[in-house]
């Protein structure tokens, strides 16, 4: 009890110290640098509740923050290395992740790498982060960065070979004697696995992006067993500041494609050390360049890409990926925000209004004209009319005229219905990339560009519906309806086509309904009072006014007098075969009837 | 042709490593294997032994058949010309020059590309250490146990072999993964495939 206001006193004067390091700090990477002071927590409580656990620093790239526990400060006894620590932390926002996309790259990247083991992403991700920022400080900044290891490793266990291998490199970075950071446990292995990480980090300290696969790769066999990644990780918590930097953060896009730059890079480097060996002789030659690199195209196929050109992770592994670099992510908006990405290349263009003068000028009264005017701006008619003797500035006077514009008649687009079967027969969105839904993201998203409304349903009957509250003009709540799974039923629930928004709409509206063969299953059942289905979408087409369009993954002659049907009650039926077909059907569709404002099929 | 070792002032490594990084272009040319253009690596080296040896008239003191050896090789004897160009290597004994650039290169050159003896500095470090380790001499500040130990780390030709050592480890770590991923994507691919 009576220690307790001595170590408070001790912890106030700690924040003190490492409160004038800051500004230094700071400006070992740049005096422009503007980051606030950190967040000082007086006690473990206060640092779990910021949540920072296990090591007594962290980052938060949402609000641009570094959060320092000193009550662990003191118990890890670091107090005397406020510069070190600090510039650290700073490292982690200006250079690497530095931002929530970087930072989300740098996972995507790792993840692929770590393929079966990607939960240990977020650990390997914050010690390569830690390695390049490190070796930075140490190397071009002068800072001794050793001395904080050393004191560090002092007093930390070194048995799991991750831990080992890590410590390791930065004793070939640093020049520093072996076993030094990495403790006894050393293996030649180790040795050279360390050594070919430490030239990843020199080599890929600038563009660390590509890096971080390489890294990864290396890091691959500590990491396979369970009990060997428990092991290091409790072993390494102390430095794990970082691993959820980008909590409660913005989802940024472009995460869902893995492009040929991100296979590239997914090399190990002892591959490419042994292909060098092998080339013995031929070092003058690229051969070390070329080591080792399964082609693109396998490459793509073995880590999962789907979609257009499979360029696309599967929606699942997405979703995990993103809720590794947040936690907290919606799950909603995160396989929303996936189709956006996937379908917003194939949207049609922002609609721009062209506007031509009617007439070139129009003559709208006079101003004085004042000698320095131009002569030619001198209106003698009006100057006449104010007085036959003639005052320069006086009683001269000039003609004001203005701009008149035609203001074009403006066609509104249709307004969009799109009904997608979601019975048991569809893949659920949300595992699996599925052709119908990225297709209704593509049409409905083109919809609003051009300033219709949009509907969307999502059915599987019998059994459940999921419809939007009417036509509506929220990107983010069509896409919710769309992205979500019922798996009921057998057929899109054509009574769903009785909706009071569509009997009550104002303008003129499109049915797009995806489907397949059990549609006609669906077609022909009739309700209680003895009529068939065929009659609701009859009438539900005469109300629309827009015309309406069915896309069948079917082939064209099946069901042929059902079809004709249809077709005589002024339905279009699209077939698609393949359901990567869809993609091509919802980029012309788009096309034809919202590329421009309002343009009529 | 023994001289004075009294106060000699052996470089530590970063000195070396300083000096070799200053490298002249003129001796990262295209050597000349088959006498039609580049650097005559040969003559180069001549001149430096005569140089080293304080002997400037010596006819061809090395022969060291260039038209056998690799251009990696070459080039890093031209390289090696010049790191030999510090002043520290005309102190001391010249009896390891031949057998240096006779046979102490010629397993390591066609393992590094021949510029990253200058431009990178783990193998500048390497190529000082080689150098202290032929002349039988420990760099400035290390005992001779911590320049072993050094060597070791950043020797290219062990870590290789402990690389090609390693290699069923290694093969069988990428076919795990190979296979976890392949399995995945499978799974993703079947498990809600359309009926």
């Amino acid at each position: 009890m009576k220690e307790k206001p001595v170590k408070s006193a001790d912890i106030k004067a700690i924040r003190d110290r490492w409160a004038a390091a800051w500004p230094e700090a700071v400006k070992i990477w740049n005096p422009y640098v503007t980051l606030r002071e950190p967040e000082w927590c007086m006690s473990q409580k206060m640092a779990e509740k910021e949540g920072l656990t296990g090591s007594f620093a962290m980052i938060r790239l949402t609000d641009h923050r570094i959060v320092i526990d000193v009550a662990t400060v003191q118990d890890y006894q670091v107090e005397d290395f406020a510069l070190q620590v600090l510039a650290h932390e700073i490292g982690h926002h200006v250079l690497i992740p530095a931002n929530n996309y970087d930072n989300a790259g740098l996972f995507k990247r790792i993840r692929i790498a770590l393929a079966g083991i990607e939960n240990r992403a977020p650990l390997v991700s914050n010690l390569y982060s830690d390695l390049i920022i490190n070796d930075a400080l140490q190397r071009a900044m002068n800072l001794d960065m050793a001395a904080v290891y050393r004191h560090l490793q002092a007093t930390c266990p070194v048995a799991s070979k991750l831990h080992v291998w890590y410590m390791r490199t930065y004793e070939y970075l640093w020049g520093l004697p072996r076993g030094s950071l990495s403790g006894p446990k050393q293996l030649p292995q180790i040795d050279a696995d360390a050594s070919l990480a430490a030239a990843v980090i020199r080599s890929y300290a600038r563009n660390w992006l590509d890096g971080a696969g390489r890294f990864a790769l290396l890091a691959y066999p500590y990491l396979i067993e369970d009990k060997e990644h428990q092991q290091a990780r409790d072993e390494l918590s102390r430095y794990l500041d970082a691993e959820k930097s980008s909590e409660g953060s913005d989802i940024p896009g472009g995460m869902a494609e893995i492009d040929d730059q991100i296979l590239e890079g997914i090399v190990d480097p002892r591959s490419e050390a042994i292909a060098s060996y092998e080339g013995k002789g031929e070092a003058e030659t690229d051969k070390s360049d070329r080591a080792d690199k399964p082609e693109l195209s396998k490459l793509r196929s073995t880590s999962g890409g789907t979609g257009p050109q499979q360029r696309y992770q599967q929606p699942g592994v997405y979703i995990d990926m993103m809720k590794q670099v947040d936690p907290s992510a919606d799950e909603n908006k995160l396989v929303n925000r996936y189709y956006r990405d996937i379908a917003l290349p194939f949207l049609v263009p922002f609609p721009t209004d062209v506007t031509e003068p009617l007439a070139e000028l129009l003559p709208e009264g006079t101003d004085p004209w004042e000698p320095g005017d131009p002569i030619e701006e001198l209106d003698w008619f009006e100057t006449a009319l104010v007085s036959p003797v003639i005052v320069p500035g006086i009683t001269t006077r000039s003609r004001v005229f203005s701009v008149d514009y035609d203001t074009p008649e403006k066609e509104q687009p249709f307004n969009l219905y799109v009904g997608i079967d979601c019975s048991g027969s569809m893949n659920n969105p949300r595992i699996n990339f599925s052709w119908p839904i990225c297709a209704g993201t593509i049409v409905s998203l083109s919809a609003l560009r051009a300033g219709a409304r949009v509907m969307s349903c999502l059915s599987g009957e019998p059994g459940l519906f999921l419809e939007t509250p009417g036509f509506i003009k929220s990107e983010n709540e069509v896409l919710t309806v769309l992205t979500s799974y019922l798996g009921t039923g057998y057929a899109y629930g054509i009574p769903r086509l009785k909706t009071p928004h569509l009997e009550n709409v104002k303008g003129k509206t499109h049915l797009l309904i995806v489907s397949d063969d059990d549609i006609f299953s669906m077609l022909q059942a009739k309700d209680s009072d003895g009529r068939e289905n065929y009659e609701i979408a009859e009438n539900a087409l005469q109300k629309a006014g827009g015309g309406g369009t069915f896309v069948l993954h079917s082939r064209p002659g099946w069901h042929h007098g059902d079809v004709e049907r249809l077709q005589k009650m002024g339905w279009v039926v699209h077939y698609v075969t393949a359901e990567s077909e869809m993609l091509e059907f919802a980029r012309a569709f788009a096309d034809r009837f919202y590329r421009r404002k309002g343009k009529k099929p | 042709m023994k001289k004075a070792q009294n106060v000699l002032n052996v470089p530590n490594v970063s000195e070396m490593i300083h000096h070799i990084k200053q490298c002249p272009a003129e001796f990262l040319g295209q050597p000349d294997r088959n006498g039609r253009s580049g650097i005559s690596t040969e003559a180069l080296v001549n001149d430096t032994v005569r140089t080293l040896t304080a002997d400037d008239t010596a006819p061809r003191p090395i022969d060291i058949t260039a038209a056998k050896r690799s251009l990696a090789e070459l080039s890093l004897q031209q390289i090696c010309c010049w790191a030999l160009s510090h002043p520290f290597f005309r102190q001391i004994d010249d009896g390891w020059l031949r057998q240096f650039f006779c046979r102490g290169l010629s397993e390591v050159a066609p393992l590094v590309k021949p510029e990253q003896w200058v431009k990178d500095e783990e193998r500048a470090e390497e190529l000082a250490r080689i150098i202290f380790a032929a002349c039988g001499h420990c760099p400035g500040g290390e005992s001779e146990a911590e320049a072993a130990d050094r060597f070791d780390s950043v020797n290219t030709i062990k870590r290789l072999k402990v690389i090609e050592e390693t290699k069923a480890a290694m093969e069988r770590a990428q076919e795990i993964r190979r296979q976890m991923a392949e399995k995945a994507a499978r799974e993703a691919a079947n498990v809600y495939s359309r009926e």
